[in-house]
Formats: structure tokens, sequence, C-alpha cells
């Protein structure tokens, strides 16, 4: 179901009216009625899967918290020794590990099955990938790891923790929500808030704004040069595209996500922030702790932590303590660490080796730039910078945007051989001068429609990329403007605001020369 | 106590870990500190801390630090 249809605004419409009008102790079931029904609408196979995965999942939670009532039990025992006492918790431990592993590989195993095996294997037809699949396993998994290690105590009511799982805004492109944060928000009873309706509307059209009016718009001139004859094209027009890349990933994602933030806003539900003006990032470290939020923070709780905790990997870094220095044993189990998290992040977007580069390049980036951070500190004392100053802050941001840029290569062109040239060609053959004649020639000539039309997306493009700059300015500033509703009210611009964008999404259909569904929503 | 704080001031020498109570909120601490202060402590202390552990509530101090090795000792 697309966002921008029909269907999508008259099946939020009758949700929330249900969701508002009938008495406060139904709001749950009316919620996972919507999430039970926007799935069969996308596919019934769908409901399947994600009913295993919830079953399995909230089954083994269950069992899980059994064998910790049991564990505390036994512990109770009279007269046990400290050597009784490791024996019972040690046997208690397997039991938990097994059925954490079980429920685990079972659940990856669909993942896995359905994301890459068939892919692997050249399976054409049969089941489509179910909707969201990456996105809830994550969550169920992650559920399951924390009650694994008692972070909280299990749901005992299945169908309130399918609720959680299925709720249907996180499922075409994330947030990677959290059971904590998120069961209590179902749990009360919701009245309905102009000002939050008011705020939830305003985020869905910036977000369709960010949608239609910069990503559509360019996706079809950034194949043109990418999926064209690169060998004759010069670097200025490639890194040109990489740039367009940058602003359609980015608006395609983030509007999404801004898109099912206001939707859930809207039945009053607050989810995982997924952004944090990424563009902003002073380092690639810094950049993921920015962009998909929610996936680097699963990938840090449930990955990077458990892994560097390993006995193998702790006594690494006091080898190499030990043998070369403290910094690098601080710094290179982490790293080992970092570069498995990058090549998971990798894999996650799918089964496609560049994904995997992507992730890769990502990993050993962050990896060096901590081994060698002592070096550029004595380099900048030497050289007298100031750190904190606002020139050394705007040269990192610059700098790490070309780092992120450089990612963009791997992650956009699918063949490795392709992605290499690309990047020869924008060191080698820059050609400045040939960048008007090759942009007339490449992107106002292209199949795509006449060049009038490519030149009109491609400036609406512009103008939402100036809206998105100046309110991610004003955000990294404190100020925020798509959420602070009362602020922007006081100076009634509320409805300027929306028709403002709405008029920007509008226009962009004139420019539209393809549908387009999300980046992210195939993941 | 003491030891612990001690041991704390080995492993990142410009903190103030006697006082400072928000060590992770207030970004005092990031991920190599809290992965050294987990491998000094099970060393110290005969435990072994699961990742699970790792949460602000647990890692903004001192005092909040000793607290777990503490529950960890008795499990």
């Amino acid at each position: 179901m697309d966002f921008l249809s029909l269907a999508f605004v008259l099946f939020v419409g009758i949700a929330l009216i249900l969701y508002y009008v009938l008495p406060g102790r139904y709001q749950r079931l009316i919620l996972l009625l919507s999430n039970l029904v926007f799935y069969l609408i996308c596919g019934k196979w769908n409901l399947i899967f994600i009913v295993l995965t919830s079953a399995t999942v909230w089954f083994g939670a269950f069992i899980l918290d059994r064998i910790s009532d049991r564990y505390k039990e036994a512990r109770k025992a009279p007269e046990l020794s400290k050597e009784d006492k490791k024996k019972i918790k040690n046997r208690y431990q397997n039991y938990k590990r097994l059925v954490l592993w079980t429920v685990l590989l079972f659940n990856f195993g669909i993942l896995a099955y359905m994301k890459y095996l068939r892919v692997l294997a050249g399976f054409k037809g049969g089941l489509l990938l179910p909707l969201g699949i990456s996105f809830y396993t994550f969550m169920a998994t992650g559920y399951l790891i924390d009650i694994y290690g008692n972070k909280y105590a299990s749901e005992r009511n299945f169908f309130r923790f399918l609720l959680f799982i299925s709720f249907f805004p996180q499922l075409v492109q994330g947030p990677i929500n959290r059971y904590d944060q998120m069961a209590p928000q179902f749990n009360e009873v919701h009245k309905i808030d102009a000002d939050r309706m008011k705020r939830g509307v305003l985020l869905i059209l910036y977000g369709l704004m960010k949608k239609y009016a910069i990503a559509n718009m360019l996706s079809g001139s950034i194949e043109s040069v990418l999926g064209g004859q690169i060998n004759t094209m010069p670097g200025s027009l490639i890194v040109f595209a990489i740039l367009m890349y940058s602003a359609e990933q980015y608006a395609d994602f983030s509007g999404g996500i801004d898109i099912v933030m206001g939707v859930a806003l809207l039945f009053d539900i607050r989810m995982m922030p997924n952004f944090r003006q990424p563009y902003f990032s002073t380092s690639l470290g810094d950049f993921w702790r920015r962009w998909h939020i929610s996936l680097g923070a699963w990938m840090r709780d449930y990955v990077f932590y458990p892994f560097a905790l390993l006995k193998p990997i702790q006594n690494f870094g006091k080898w190499c303590t030990s043998k070369f220095n403290k910094h690098l044993g601080r710094v290179l189990p982490a790293g080992i660490a970092n570069i498995l998290v990058f090549f998971l992040v990798g894999l996650w977007h799918g089964a496609a080796a560049h994904y995997i580069w992507w992730g890769l390049y990502n990993g050993f980036v962050i990896a060096i730039s901590d081994i060698l951070e002592p070096f550029f500190k004595g380099l900048s004392k030497k050289m007298h910078l100031t750190e904190d100053s606002n020139g050394m802050r705007i040269f990192r941001i610059i700098r790490t945007f070309i780092i992120v840029n450089i990612g963009w290569y791997f992650d956009r062109i699918d063949d490795l051989g392709r992605c290499l040239s690309c990047l020869g060609r924008s060191v080698t053959a820059f050609g400045p001068s040939m960048f008007v004649p090759s942009f007339k020639l490449v992107l106002l000539n292209s199949n795509e429609g006449s060049p009038i039309y490519a030149a009109g997306g491609m400036c609406l493009a512009f103008l939402g990329c100036v809206i998105v700059f100046i309110v991610s300015f004003l955000k990294e500033k404190g100020i925020d403007v798509a959420c602070n509703v009362s602020a922007i009210m006081r100076k009634s611009g509320f409805g300027f605001a929306v028709v403002a964008l709405a008029m920007l999404v509008l226009i962009s259909f004139v420019f539209m020369s393809s549908a387009g569904g999300f980046l992210y929503a195939n993941f | 106590m003491e030891e612990l704080i001690e041991l704390l001031e080995e492993i990142k020498e410009d903190v103030d870990f006697e006082n400072e109570d928000s060590l992770v909120d207030d970004g005092l601490i990031d991920s190599f500190d809290i992965l050294q202060i987990i491998s000094a402590l099970n060393d110290a202390y005969d435990i072994s801390i699961p990742a699970s552990e790792i949460i602000p509530a647990n890692f903004n101090s001192a005092r909040t630090l000793y607290e777990m090795v503490k529950r960890l000792q008795d499990d």
C-alpha cells in the first residue's frame, strides 16, 4: 500500500476514528486489528510469517522467564556452598542458552532463507519477501535477547506482544523499535489532542515532500548517469550523480521515517528516532549514530557488545596492551567488533556483494580512524589547531560528508568493477570543463522525458533540499521546526506550512517519470 | 568502593569518578571505556558482566557500577 494513496489515507482515517471514538479500553484491539488488516491488504502470506515469528519469540521468552524463576527457586535451597550455587547457575544458564539459540536460529533461518538463500539459489516466483521481515525479525529477536539477559519481564499476553511486533507504521521501513519503549505506550489510554494531530500531519507532509519532491525527482537522473556509459563520462558528472544520490537516499529514507513517525503520532505513539541530521556528523562513527539510529543501536546492543565481551576478544585486548600499548589494547578489539557489525549491516541490506563491500568500507574506515586517533591529535597539536573551533568543526563535517559519499559509490553501484571505475574516473578524469556539455547530453536529453521536465524536476529537488537543509540546520541548533508546533502556531504558520509542503508534493507529480517505491521498503 | 574508583581512574584519568553521576548520559565514557571497565571489573571481582548489563543505569556512576558488581557477586 503506497503512503500517498487513497487506500492508505482511508485506512488510517477509519482506524483513527475507531481508535478515538470507541471507549479507551478498545484502543489496543483497534490497533491490533488495523495491523492485521494492513498485513492482509499487503498480501496474506505476510501474516503467516509475522505471526510465526511473534509466536515463537513470545513462547521462547515465556520459557526463558520460567527457567529464570526456577533458577531463583533452586537458589533458595538451604546450605548451598558457593560451588553448588555456581553449578546451579551454570545448569540453568545452559537451559536458557539452548532456548535462546533455538529460537534465534529458527527466526534468523527464516530471514536468511527468504532474503538470501532464495536469491542466491536463483529461485524466481513463489512467495515475495514478507513485508518488513528484516525489521520485525530484529525487533522480536532484540526482545528475546533482552528477556534472556533479564532486562525486563516478558509479555504474558501473546496478543499484546503481537501488537508490538505488528504495529503497522513501523513495518514498511522501520524504525526497529524496542519492546520496553513501546509496550507502556500501548497499555495507556490515549486521548485526541489537536496540537499533537497537527504535529503528526506536519511531519507526514514534510516526509512526503522529502520523498516526492526530492527523492523521486532525482532517481531518474541518478540512473541516467550511473547506469549509463560511465567510461565516456567525466568524473565531475559522476560526482554530481553521487551527490544527488546522497540527497535521494537521505530524502527517501528519512522522509519515509517522518511519514511513519507522523502516522504513529496520530495514534499518540512515539517510536524510536531513526535520524538526527546525519550530514552534520563530524566523523563516520558519529554519522552511524545519526543515520538509521535504530539499526545502529540494535547492532551495538546485540552484536557489538556481546562479541567484544567474548573471552578470546577480551584476552586479545589484554595481549595488545602488553605487547604494544594501552591505546591499541583499547581500540583493536573494538575495531574487530566494528568490522563484524558493519559486515552484518551490509548483509542486512540485501543479498548482493556491493552491500557487503559498502559495510566493510564503513567498518574499516571507523576502525582505522580509531587506531590513528592519537596520530591525528598529535598532528593538530603540531599545527596549532584548536580542536573545538568552528573552523575545525566545519572541516570535520565536510571530511565526513566526503567519506560517506565514497561509501555511497559501493552502496549505489551494484557491480564492484563498475564502482571502482566510477571512483577512478572521479579522481583521474574529473574534467570540470566537460561537466556542462555532458550534463546537457546525459541528464537533459535522457530517454526519460523532455529536457524541461528533467530540469524542472531537478530545480524542485534543489528547492526541497534547501528547505531540508534549513530545517536540519535549525534542528542542529536545538530549534525543532518540524515538531515544535506551538512555535509555528504562534506565528500562525501551520496553515502556510501545510499548504507549502502539499504544493511541493503536488508539483512533483508534474515532473514525475516513475512512481518509485521506498528504497528501504524491500529490506 | 575506593578500590573501584582507583580502578576506573586508571582507565580514564580525566574523569571525576567520585562525583560524576551521568557518565554515559553526558558522554564522559564511550564504548571503548565501557569495554575496558568491564574487562577490569571482571578480573578484579571475579565476575562476568554480560552485555545485557550495559545500560546507562549501571554505568552512569561509580556507585551504580559498585552496586552492579555486588549484585553479580551475590548472583
